[in-house]
């Protein structure tokens, strides 16, 4: 098979390839630290980190990161509190209209996020919940929460029911079965949920631009805003931090999964 | 219509560092049967790859007819193969596979009809032409393999272990039908496979192959009964081995004083090993009792014995830690776990081989 | 968890849907769906959405049989391949519109590279803001959902029923059409229907790369968040999602008889 990679067609096919898929994120890379480059060079004059003290400077990146962090953290720690009661119960019940509910669960990943955006931020501006963390990190919990019970089922499955047994046998109350059984052992699939849903929402884009507010702005909305007002080599600095979490989970996980496997969507159209 | 004549010259495989294939050569005459045997892994697959051309070889060519095709596209060699693992198209209904090579060759459809339906009957699966080979048993779908790799008459025909996914009785069968539809078609095959018995039962001749080489090529009996090296002896099924060293006309065996007198040396002087069948070596009472009557015998304690019906199953040691096995027709002297017998290594039986630098700490 | 999905979810949604059913002056009308399918306006913008997805789906098959078809045998670099495969779907589609637009833009980068560095046109190309270019930017986008599905569905193919067909005297192209093509039809589908699907909703990439061209999804944002006609964008919202739950189901029972029968 060798021979057939050595020949210059496929080369040509393969480098072509690849510029087609990396050249968009060398053209971010070049915007958010070169100077004096208009398009009208193949490579920027000079290298320069301004683009970054403006995007702290004039849109109060700090700011904004941190309500991103803190949003995707509400949201993931209330997708996993909800998910894990939900994940067990699909999980270890046979339960009545099963499938349904499960599909019920997963529905909120179906449809487009614009039409339940829509209703969303409605209801926010009723009451009043747009400029409050919280109100959007529980609104990102419809995106993540399905993945996260998607992700719990299996490892749940999988657990041996003669453990939780052996558990009770040796004198655990159920809250203790919980903390020193059930969670250990189903451990990696709770961080993959969580690690899921930390992203779902860091990387949520049309859901919160429906319902942020002033003190909400997260990354892909300032990164939207700064497009807007044609800020391009601010846009790319922010969009080179927003890009950190999806870049260091791929790497993570290529190393755990076939990436195959990975289909289902991990973040908003 | 007659098979084609088939030869490779020294061809060479290797994949990165590893050769696994180092200069085989083979001729094959027309119509015949020949096995390609040996141990897993040693190449077979790979030289029938080679053949079909499937794999490009590093050096070598191969001859059909006398003409050579190293270079020719695959599709256009016009052999047929049966695959390690049937390798049936799933998507298509038996006769739709059986008939693939048809289609392929643009037979007009009342030919092609007639052509499947001939096949199918040859391996009597005439009932189950309209199944996909998901609904089929392994042995079905072998034979459907089979009746592929025939329908369009190749004139060489190669076989992937074909049995090696069946159940014992099953292999039985599908061995006889094998064997009379190559020769009914006179198709000159090529059978791979790592079991003895199904290639001493089936070949015109056999190719023994060990780490990428051919160890043994020839007929059958040869292999069995004049093995050439103790590999070959070994992998033919003989299980009792003694070091020896070899005189005109006798053999010493190392290590004690027992001589096996009149033993066919095939010309082989020095350092040797006899090798014996489990069923030709006797036992008899240990020497005490019957001093010097056995020249050829050593003495060896009884460490295992089985009844299997028909005989029973000996495994003795001797002073010097080697093994024997002796399979005993029952009537006889049953010796007990532990007791000594005299173990009768019948000469006439024995086979020999030299004794090369490899085979130095064993037999 | 549902009780949760039924506050932040479905009260939501079925908001959206009362409103679609409200009439401006209240009380339950039909008047937003006979204004939206009555009028050019409205059937032109699903008429977008469908020529760009129905565009770009048929692109990244095109761009993703090929090459998973030559990237069936092992060899070095193909994980490296698969990291580059999976980065356009799991970053966030806004920073991925946002190269796209810089690389591809009237005066951007490729232009300046295909008109002054290889003199191969004489005047730059418009790509951002045309039809032909938000196919190929949503084809970046979107298209490994179908390359990665094609990839398994390849690998799932053993390579000897492959070499059978040659053997048995199939040309290349005859076992590829014969034999190949027919094993993947499932792959085939799967992978068209998550690239369908993915191209029906996108946002970002219409949204900022899109200007006047707006399919659904940026519809009902500007009708919701411009002109402040709620109605109207529920009432388009409802039909989007229904449309895409219709494609969904479609493709569900599609792939249950094919279960069956394959
Ligand atoms: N595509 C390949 N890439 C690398 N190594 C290979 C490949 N195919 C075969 N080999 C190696 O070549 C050697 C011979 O393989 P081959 O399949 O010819 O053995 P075989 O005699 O047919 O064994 P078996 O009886 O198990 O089928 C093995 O060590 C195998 O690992
Ligand atoms: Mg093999």
């Amino acid at each position: 098979m060798n021979r057939r990679w050595r020949s210059p067609l496929r080369i040509a096919l393969a480098l072509l390839f690849v510029a087609f898929i990396t050249l968009p994120f060398v053209m971010i890379v070049l915007e958010a630290f070169g100077t004096g480059w208009f398009g009208m060079r193949l490579l920027p004059a000079g290298w320069t980190l301004k683009w970054f003290g403006w995007a702290f400077a004039t849109v109060d990146l700090g700011t904004v990161m941190w309500n991103t962090v803190v949003i995707a953290l509400i949201a993931t720690m209330a997708s996993i509190a909800l998910a894990i009661p939900a994940a067990w119960m699909f999980a270890r019940y046979a339960l009545p209209l099963r499938g349904v509910l499960i599909g019920l669960v997963l529905f909120p990943r179906m449809i487009p996020e614009i039409t339940f955006a829509l209703g969303v931020a409605k209801i926010f501006y009723a009451f009043h919940l747009t400029n409050t963390r919280l109100g959007i990190g529980l609104s990102h919990v419809i995106l993540a929460a399905p993945f996260a019970v998607l992700v719990l089922i299996s490892p749940f499955e999988g657990i041996d029911s003669r453990l939780l047994e052996a558990g009770s046998v040796l004198g655990c109350n159920t809250p203790q079965l919980w903390r020193r059984v059930i969670l250990p052992l189903a451990l990696p699939g709770v961080i993959a949920a969580a690690l899921f849903s930390f992203l779902a929402s860091y990387n949520d884009f049309v859901l919160t631009l429906m319902v942020y507010g002033p003190n909400t702005v997260t990354l892909p909305v300032q990164t939207y805003l700064s497009i807007g007002n044609g800020y391009t080599s601010v846009a790319a600095a922010i969009s080179l931090l927003l890009l950190i979490p999806s870049l260091v989970f791929l790497m993570g996980l290529m190393r755990m999964v076939e990436p195959e496997k990975l289909l289902g969507g991990l973040k908003g159209a | 219509m007659s098979g084609s004549t088939l030869e490779i010259i020294g061809l060479r495989k290797s994949w990165g560092r590893l050769a696994v294939l180092q200069g085989i050569g083979l001729s094959v005459p027309g119509g015949q049967f020949v096995s390609l045997l040996g141990p897993s892994g040693c190449g077979k697959t790979t030289l029938l790859r080679l053949i079909t051309g499937s794999l490009a070889p590093d050096a070598g060519r191969v001859l059909v007819d006398g003409a050579d095709v190293t270079e020719m596209a695959t599709h256009r060699r016009n052999m047929g193969m049966v695959f390690q693992n049937f390798a049936l198209f799933p998507h298509l209904t038996v006769a739709e596979n059986v008939a693939f090579p048809l289609h392929v060759r643009k037979i007009p459809a009342q030919a092609r009809e007639a052509q499947v339906r001939d096949a199918l009957a040859m391996v009597h699966l005439e009932a189950l032409e309209a199944r996909y080979p998901r609904e089929l048993s392994g042995g079905q779908q072998q034979r459907v393999g089979l009746a592929r790799a025939i329908v369009f008459r190749p004139t060489i025909l190669l076989l992937d272990e074909p049995l090696s996914n069946l159940d014992a009785a099953l292999r039985e069968e599908m061995r006889i039908e094998i064997s009379q539809v190559t020769r009914r078609l006179g198709i000159t095959a090529v059978y791979v496979t790592h079991d003895q018995r199904e290639a001493l039962a089936l070949s015109d001749s056999i190719a023994l192959m060990n780490r990428g080489r051919i160890e043994q090529f020839g007929v059958p009996e040869d292999l069995y009964l004049r093995p050439a090296n103790a590999f070959v002896a070994r992998f033919i099924g003989y299980t009792n081995a003694v070091a020896v060293t070899v005189r005109p006309g006798s053999a010493r065996i190392d290590g004690g004083e027992a001589v096996l007198h009149g033993i066919d040396d095939r010309g082989i002087l020095g350092p040797g090993i006899a090798f014996f069948h489990p069923g030709d070596i006797a036992l008899a009472p240990p020497p005490e009792a019957n001093a010097a009557a056995h020249d050829d015998a050593v003495v060896a304690r009884v460490e295992e014995l089985a009844f299997m019906g028909d005989h029973f199953e000996y495994v003795v040691e001797d002073a010097s830690g080697r093994r024997f096995k002796a399979n005993v027709p029952i009537g006889g002297t049953v010796f007990e776990r532990g007791s000594e017998v005299s173990v009768v290594l019948p000469a006439g039986k024995a086979v020999l081989v030299p004794r090369g630098a490899e085979d130095a700490e064993t037999p | 968890m549902l009780l949760f999905l039924a506050v932040a979810f479905y009260y939501p949604l079925g908001f959206t849907l009362s409103e679609s059913f409200t009439a401006k002056s209240g009380g339950f009308s039909l008047a937003e769906y006979g204004a939206l399918l009555g009028s050019r306006r409205g059937w032109s913008v699903f008429g977008l959405t469908l020529v760009l997805a129905t565009g770009a789906t048929i692109l990244s098959l095109l761009l993703s049989l090929p090459l998973a078809l030559a990237l069936r045998r092992r060899f070095a670099g193909k994980a490296a391949l698969q990291f580059l495969m999976m980065l356009p779907i799991t970053i966030p589609s806004l920073v991925g519109a946002l190269g796209l637009l810089i690389l591809y833009d009237r005066t951007g980068w490729l232009n300046y590279f295909l008109v002054a560095v290889l003199h191969v046109i004489a005047q730059p190309i418009p790509i951002d803001y045309t039809i032909p270019g938000i196919i190929l930017f949503y084809v970046w986008m979107f298209f490994p959902y179908g390359g990665l599905v094609l990839m398994s569905g390849v690998g799932a193919i053993d390579p000897a029923v492959e070499e059978a067909g040659r053997v048995m005297g199939g040309s290349p192209g005859y076992v590829l059409r014969r034999v190949l093509l027919p094993l993947l039809r499932p792959s085939l589908v799967a992978g068209s229907v998550m690239v369908f699907l993915q191209c029906f909703g996108a946002f970002s990439v219409p949204l900022i790369a899109g200007c006047n061209h707006q399919p659904v999804a940026v519809r009902i944002h500007t009708l919701a968040t411009v002109f402040l006609d709620w109605p109207q964008a529920s009432a388009m919202a409802v039909i989007m999602g229904l449309v895409q739950v219709a494609l969904l189901l479609g493709y569900r029972a599609i792939d249950a008889r094919g279960r069956r029968t394959a």
